[in-house]
């Protein structure tokens, strides 16, 4: 054996030694780290059978099949939609149930001790239902802020949305839609592409919609410029337009060409929540801090040399006038300031100390304002106060101390002759009311009305029917303990209106209700916001329904 | 041939020395890695007391139970607490103070500025009876709630919450990995599969004198509804 044969072996033997005796892993047995446990309660909504039937009235005997459900008898409580119901018998799987009077649609759930059981869903009948005639069931792809009736019966909605109903694939419908009551989009105004970068809030007509008003926030309406956040179209929808001088066409002859501007020259520097017509002005509220207007006769002349001759040519600016204005001001119809409105002596009245959320016009003119200020015009004012037609503060209107926190929304109805707001607040004018009430025409709190209690949330938005009936929406859960999700319809005394309150829960908030007599002559509404899911459906920001008296 | 040469050059005592520094250190790779063994779960004391023993997590929550007035609770009842840390707070006092100044009110400084009842309300939704440790859950899987659907319980509050157990995948396989509990609040009771907002928990199963604490992760500001809170201090300011 060669010395080379002798380290082979070597090197095999130590290398079968390594391999044997090396890494003898200890092996450990770890325990089941999740074993154990309490048992689950075994109870099931059997899922091959479901609720019967699936819809129906209050008192209405319903039948669910429940797997286990006889061992805890003494124990299950039965719900719809969060709504106690009595529970008529158990046998077996079998499980009868009462639709509570003060139930809705939603879901049916099952409570054992603190373990709740989600079920099937369950349609509530009332009335109000869905209006058949409606026909918008696609919606607006984004928010609606505001519609307004024109004198044909039709109406303007405005908003955020880039689509309406899935018609803008024809021609486009940008943040303004002419439309019937029942949702039809019609053609018409020839509103052109209406606003493509921005929104609108609001709209408007002067007398005999001689001209329609839209603002909100845009610098274009139909491509064709400028404005800032309001302007004003001609009675067939399209933006007003005027020829005017330019520094350059005034001086230097046909080769300049005119200017094609829009009449209403004048606007705002922030967004515009609301306008209103009144006597051949239109009152504007909002953020703002400035009125501005353009002026487009300045320029400079220039002279440039072409080979040997001289030539003289000119340039235009675009010069924008601000002046400041303090949340309200009044245009006059061509967007000339009205500096007689919210002044005094040449300058702006200080306007509130925050914001103002909402704002309704009566039909003398005078202005309501609401919001999260405590101060109007240097005087105290709760959250709400009424300016009279020269833009002065209405000291007759009788709100006293007004609201402790602030009030998100008001409207008013001619036919009550009242106004409902809501907002965040505990007490009004020293009375204990919390975030919802009624006001007489002169500011005096309605008795009459009595808000209850509201659990998990607030109402954000109220509107009084002409029958008397208020519909609320915000982002509450329960109203007077009765689970009511976001969407309820008050009685004109503050309770739960009886058997109108059966829909399910609403997503969103409600911008604006419209009111007509449907083709079968009963009351129906159109809801208007900004909301996904209403009545477990998916919508789109525009909903009808129907009430039944 | 090159073989040979190689291992001719090398002498035995050479390899001598290199196999048995290989058998000499061969099995100690593993020196880097110290088991700790189980971490004991039990903490000799109540829940409060639990909370306080950790003041870096829970000082400002001990605080929010004091001013709440529910110490009562936290030393005496059987319960399950899934306790936000003290970050969770300082989030949501940011958002509070952004929505008091835009409505021009004064912002909040102190955790009494928030009234003791508003601070009650929310601390009870992460309240629930009896102590349940993670084994005590069902599985949850928000993707598949109709098959693993956790449990609903309703808190302290008043308010309904998902409970279930994650089971994370592992090498691929699904609900082979590790579980982690699940706390989600459901917004509508009516509509009770959607917009669930799920926070999970950091550790679990701590266990104090009759109850059991599991610590929620610290990103999601501490109310489980924190608009509503927020909704409900404007309204006292």
């Amino acid at each position: 054996m060669s010395v080379f044969k002798i380290k082979i072996w070597f090197t095999a033997c130590s290398l079968s030694l390594l391999l044997l005796a090396g890494c003898k892993d200890e092996v450990k047995e770890f325990e089941n780290p999740y074993a154990g446990g309490k048992l689950p309660l075994g109870l099931k909504f059997n899922a091959s059978s479901l609720i019967e039937p699936t819809q129906g009235i209050a008192n209405d005997v319903v039948t669910v099949s429940v797997i286990g459900a006889e061992q805890y008898k003494t124990q299950l409580h039965f719900q719809f939609s969060g709504e106690e119901a009595e529970i008529v018998s158990i046998a077996g799987d079998v499980v009868k149930v009462k639709v509570p009077a003060a139930g809705s649609s939603g879901s049916t759930s099952i409570q054992i001790g603190d373990q709740v059981f989600f079920g099937p869903q369950f349609r509530v009948f009332g009335k109000i239902s869905d209006d058949p005639y409606f026909k918008a069931k696609i919606g607006a792809n984004n928010t609606i802020y505001d519609a307004y009736k024109l004198k044909t019966g039709k109406y303007l909605m405005v908003g955020e949305f880039t689509d309406f109903n899935d018609k803008g694939i024809v021609l486009a419908i940008k943040k303004i839609a002419e439309s019937t009551y029942e949702g039809e989009i019609q053609r018409t105004l020839q509103l052109g592409t209406g606003v493509v970068s921005g929104y609108l809030s609001a709209v408007t007509s002067s007398t005999n919609d001689a001209n329609i008003f839209v603002a909100g926030n845009m610098s274009a309406f139909d491509l064709k410029g400028p404005i800032k956040n309001i302007t004003r179209l001609t009675s067939f929808g399209a933006i007003d337009l005027k020829q005017v001088d330019s520094y350059s066409s005034k001086n230097g002859g046909p080769t300049y060409p005119k200017l094609t501007v829009p009449v209403f020259n004048g606007g705002t520097d922030a967004p515009i929540k609301r306008i209103f017509h009144f006597n051949n002005g239109i009152i504007a509220v909002g953020g703002f801090k400035y009125y501005i207007s353009h002026r487009y006769d300045v320029g400079r002349t220039f002279t440039y040399t072409s080979g040997n001759t001289t030539l003289t040519g000119y340039r235009d600016s675009l010069v924008r006038d601000s002046i400041p204005i303090r949340q309200v001001v009044r245009f006059r119809l061509d967007g000339s300031l009205d500096n007689t409105y919210h002044f005094s002596g040449g300058t702006t009245l200080d306007g509130g100390n925050g914001n103002i959320l909402d704002a309704v016009m009566q039909a003398d003119g005078k202005l309501v304002l609401v919001g999260a200020f405590s101060k109007f015009d240097n005087k105290a004012a709760g959250g709400i106060v009424r300016l009279n037609t020269d833009g002065t503060v209405d000291d007759s209107f009788q709100v006293g101390n007004g609201a402790t926190g602030y009030i998100t929304s008001i409207n008013w109805n001619s036919t009550t002759q009242r106004f409902v707001l809501t907002g965040v607040f505990s007490s009004f004018n020293n009375h204990s009311i919390q975030n919802i009430l009624v006001l007489k025409a002169d500011g005096s709190i309605d008795d009459a009305f009595v808000s209850g209690n509201f659990d998990s949330g607030y109402p954000s938005f109220a509107q009084q029917l002409s029958n008397g009936l208020i519909i609320v929406s915000g982002n509450f859960k329960k109203y007077n303990n009765v689970r009511r999700g976001g969407f309820m319809i008050l009685s004109p005394q503050g309770g739960l209106a009886q058997s109108y309150n059966t829909l399910g829960e609403l997503t969103g908030t409600i911008n604006r209700v419209l009111e007509e007599r449907n083709k079968d002559n009963k009351r129906s509404i159109v809801l208007l916001g900004s909301f996904r899911k209403f009545d477990s459906q998916a919508v789109q920001n525009i909903k009808g329904l129907v009430l039944e008296d | 041939m090159i073989t040979m040469n190689y291992f001719k050059k090398i002498s035995t005592p050479w390899l001598l020395v290199l196999f048995s520094c290989l058998l000499v250190f061969a099995c100690k790779k593993d020196q880097y890695y110290f088991d700790g063994g189980k971490s004991n779960p039990i903490f000799p004391g109540t829940t409060m007391e639990y909370l306080k023993s950790n003041p870096r997590s829970f000082d400002t929550i001990v605080n929010i139970i004091k001013i709440a007035g529910m110490e009562r609770q936290f030393n005496e009842d059987t319960l399950t607490f899934f306790a936000p840390q003290d970050y969770a707070v300082a989030l949501l006092i940011k958002q509070v103070n952004s929505t008091l100044f835009t409505y021009g009110k004064d912002t909040v400084k102190t955790l009494t500025d928030i009234d003791g009842l508003i601070w009650r309300r929310y601390l009870s939704n992460y309240i629930f009876k009896g102590a349940n440790k993670l084994n005590d859950y069902p599985q949850i899987d928000v993707g598949a709630k109709a098959i693993f659907p956790g449990q609903n319980y309703v808190a302290y509050s008043g308010d309904v919450f998902n409970i279930g157990v994650r089971y994370a995948d592992a090498g691929g396989v699904k609900y082979t990995g590790y579980r982690q509990l699940l706390l989600s609040y459901i917004p509508n009771v009516s509509q009770p599969l959607d917009n669930w907002v799920s926070i999970p928990i950091t550790s679990s199963d701590v266990q104090p004198k009759h109850a059991v604490v599991h610590v929620l992760s610290t990103d999601f500001p501490f109310g489980a509804d924190p608009q509503n809170l927020i909704q409900d201090v404007l309204l006292t300011k």
